[in-house]
């Protein structure tokens, strides 16, 4: 259009008249005339395009120095000596404001030259402003530039598929890692990841492109073959979207996805973990109760048999003073007396030792019993005033140094017998050189109170580690005693959460040391 | 069958010493019964009988195992590094009250000839002459 009407007016000369058809018109129209370019006719639209300046009846180059500048004089000068005339399309022209600020424009133009009796006399120019085009234009592509770099950026690995047979259109770097080494870009979906066909995927991603609705899926197991042809479990939770195309006809599909491989892999092997941690603990709770019930059982079997012991050994020694009485005196040098004497010796033994065994089954029974804070200086007066024949017999001093502590957590019952036990053993092996002495300590150590038992007896030789602490060990033979008081204060002090330990020197003494909770 | 001219008892219990003292008067197997409350006082009298006229080398020893101050393992393991000549034709037979597996397993390797429990009858001790002490 801008041809024709240009070509139509060259061959006329230019009258006012003439020119009112461009006045009004959005295109922007002017005339210049001669060699220099004066300007003899500037429509309102051309006229707005340079706002503040006078125009009409001056030269191109005084009133548009960018014009000059920006090579448009020199293609005027061109058409004004050739005739040839010039079609710019979105010529860039900057324009400088009347506040001094630069607005970049953009111009598709014709410059035509028109004559007189034959002869060029002027240029004139139709020009439509494109500035808003290009800068859209521009604009759009560096959304879409953005856009792709987004895309391709994205921690997520995204593909756009296109058309019924779900071509590969775009492929972002991580998609494709994930299927590293597999051409994917230009090839359908089902011929480049053979595997997928008749899954789940495929299914879905068909019924996407089909309903047009979106399809989410997490943690969804897909097996893919590796670059080295192995076929791996990996997961994926991802989401198939229908693109739509302007006419809003679904016309490809677009998938997000997010590998979680690592997180299931870790989150199934936390799960066996603890299972198994499970399994175990409940084959711990299973052992356990096993254990307290066969426990029970000792117990009470110990309990039984030694209450069921007492009858016969208690007739056997009812029997042994009948005996006596029946014999006639013995003669001299008859084995008899001493015979008898070893019978009761055996007997009574026997007695001893089912009366341990009780006090034993007794403590397990009584174990049970919560312990309370008792006062420690107390109970072991007590302990020394039971021992009081013993230490008159003796000699000996026992020593009390405990104001560091106060109380212990324990059942008085059975702190004294720990204390009756530990002073009547350091009491009973004594050395005979010297009075017995005994020093009881108590200090705190830790969480714990350690109370110490120290003696100048006999000593005792602990590299025989022989179980001191064991059911019916003894050391030494000439003291009565069946060896059981050791083993009771052991399992008294364990069953609190306690522990004994001894230190000796032949010829020197012992030091006991028990430690109760706090 | 000659009678020994010893025979050592090895027990801390007298009781038990007596006894079984009776049981080998009574068989009239031996011409000397020695007696010793531990190991330790057994090993002094297998040491020292070359010294003592009186006193023979005893040919067979019954050993407690539980005994104080040196008991019957630890016994078996002095004697084992005795001097040849004072360990040859000493016949060991243990003594037991418990025939517990740990315990078996342990007798496996020591110097005893046989096991036997308690309490030691004229039977037990005329088998272990008859299987020990038969000329052949």
């Amino acid at each position: 259009m801008v041809a024709s009407i240009a070509m139509s007016f060259t061959s006329a000369a230019p009258h006012a008249e003439q020119y009112q058809v461009f006045d009004q018109t959005p295109a922007a129209v002017a005339v210049f005339r001669g060699p220099e370019h004066c300007f003899a006719y500037v429509n309102e639209a051309y006229a707005r395009l340079f706002p503040g300046r006078e125009l009409l009846g001056r030269n191109l180059a005084d009133v548009q120095p960018e014009a000059v500048q920006q090579g448009f004089s020199a293609l005027l000068d061109g058409v004004y000596q050739t005739g040839t005339p010039f079609v710019g399309t979105e010529l860039p022209l900057a324009i400088r404001q009347a506040d001094g600020s630069s607005r970049a424009a953009f111009f598709t133009f014709t410059y035509q030259a028109y004559r007189e009796r034959g002869e060029i006399v002027g240029v004139s120019v139709f020009a439509f402003d494109v500035s808003d085009q290009v800068h859209g234009r521009r604009a759009r592509d560096l959304e879409q530039q953005r856009l792709r770099q987004l895309f391709m950026e994205a921690p997520a690995a995204i593909c756009i598929l296109h058309g019924p047979n779900l071509v590969f259109e775009l492929v972002n770097p991580r998609y494709q890692a994930i299927f590293r080494g597999r051409p994917l870009e230009g090839r359908p979906l089902l011929e480049a990841l053979p595997e997928i066909v008749d899954t789940v995927v495929a299914a879905t991603m068909r019924r996407v492109y089909e309903s047009g609705e979106s399809h989410e899926e997490a943690e969804m197991l897909i097996p893919l073959v590796r670059e080295d042809g192995v076929t791996e479990e990996r997961y994926f939770n991802y989401i198939q979207q229908a693109r739509r195309n302007e006419d809003g006809h679904v016309d490809g599909v677009l998938v997000f996805a997010f590998e979680v491989t690592e997180q299931v892999r870790a989150r199934k092997a936390s799960e066996a973990a603890t299972q198994t941690a499970q399994a175990l603990a409940a084959e711990i709770i299973a052992t356990n109760g096993q254990l307290t019930r066969t426990n029970i059982d000792l117990d009470n079997f110990i309990y039984t048999a030694s209450h069921d012991l007492r009858a016969p050994i208690s007739n056997l020694e009812g029997l042994l003073h009948v005996l006596q009485g029946e014999l006639p005196a013995p003669t001299p040098g008859s084995e008899v007396p001493a015979i008898l004497g070893m019978m009761q010796d055996a007997v009574d033994r026997f007695t001893r030792t089912i009366v341990h065994l009780t006090d034993l089954s007794k403590l397990q029974k009584e174990h049970e019993q919560p312990a309370s804070e008792v006062l420690l200086r107390p109970i072991l007066e007590d302990a020394r005033a039971d021992l009081a024949p013993l230490v008159a017999e003796t000699g000996a001093t026992i020593d009390l140094d405990v104001d560091a502590v106060t109380t212990v957590t324990f059942t008085a019952k059975n702190l004294r017998s720990v204390a009756y036990n530990l002073l009547g053993n350091a009491l009973k092996y004594r050395d005979p050189a010297r009075p017995p002495h005994v020093r009881v300590r108590a200090r705190l150590e830790g969480d714990a109170v350690a109370l110490e038992f120290q003696d100048n007896g006999l000593g005792l030789d602990l590299s025989r580690e022989r179980g001191l602490f064991g059911m019916f060990r003894r050391y030494h033979t000439h003291v009565e005693g069946s060896g059981i008081g050791l083993y009771m204060v052991k399992r008294m002090l364990e069953n609190a959460g306690g522990r004994i330990e001894v230190r000796s020197q032949v010829g020197e003494g012992s030091t006991f040391t028990v430690y109760f909770q706090r | 069958m000659p009678k020994l001219k010893s025979i050592l008892l090895v027990d801390d219990d007298p009781t038990t010493n007596y006894l079984n003292k009776k049981v080998l008067d009574r068989l009239g197997v031996t011409e000397q019964v020695l007696v010793a409350l531990n190991g330790e006082e057994a090993l002094q009298i297998l040491t020292t009988e070359c010294t003592d006229a009186s006193r023979a080398r005893p040919a067979l020893i019954f050993l407690d195992i539980n005994m104080p101050q040196m008991d019957g393992f630890e016994f078996l393991d002095a004697f084992g590094k005795l001097p040849q000549e004072q360990r040859q034709a000493v016949v060991i037979v243990m003594l037991t009250t418990s025939v517990h597996a740990s315990d078996l397993e342990r007798l496996k390797s020591l110097p005893i000839k046989a096991l036997v429990n308690k309490p030691l009858t004229p039977a037990k001790v005329e088998e272990i002459l008859t299987a020990h002490f038969s000329a052949p």
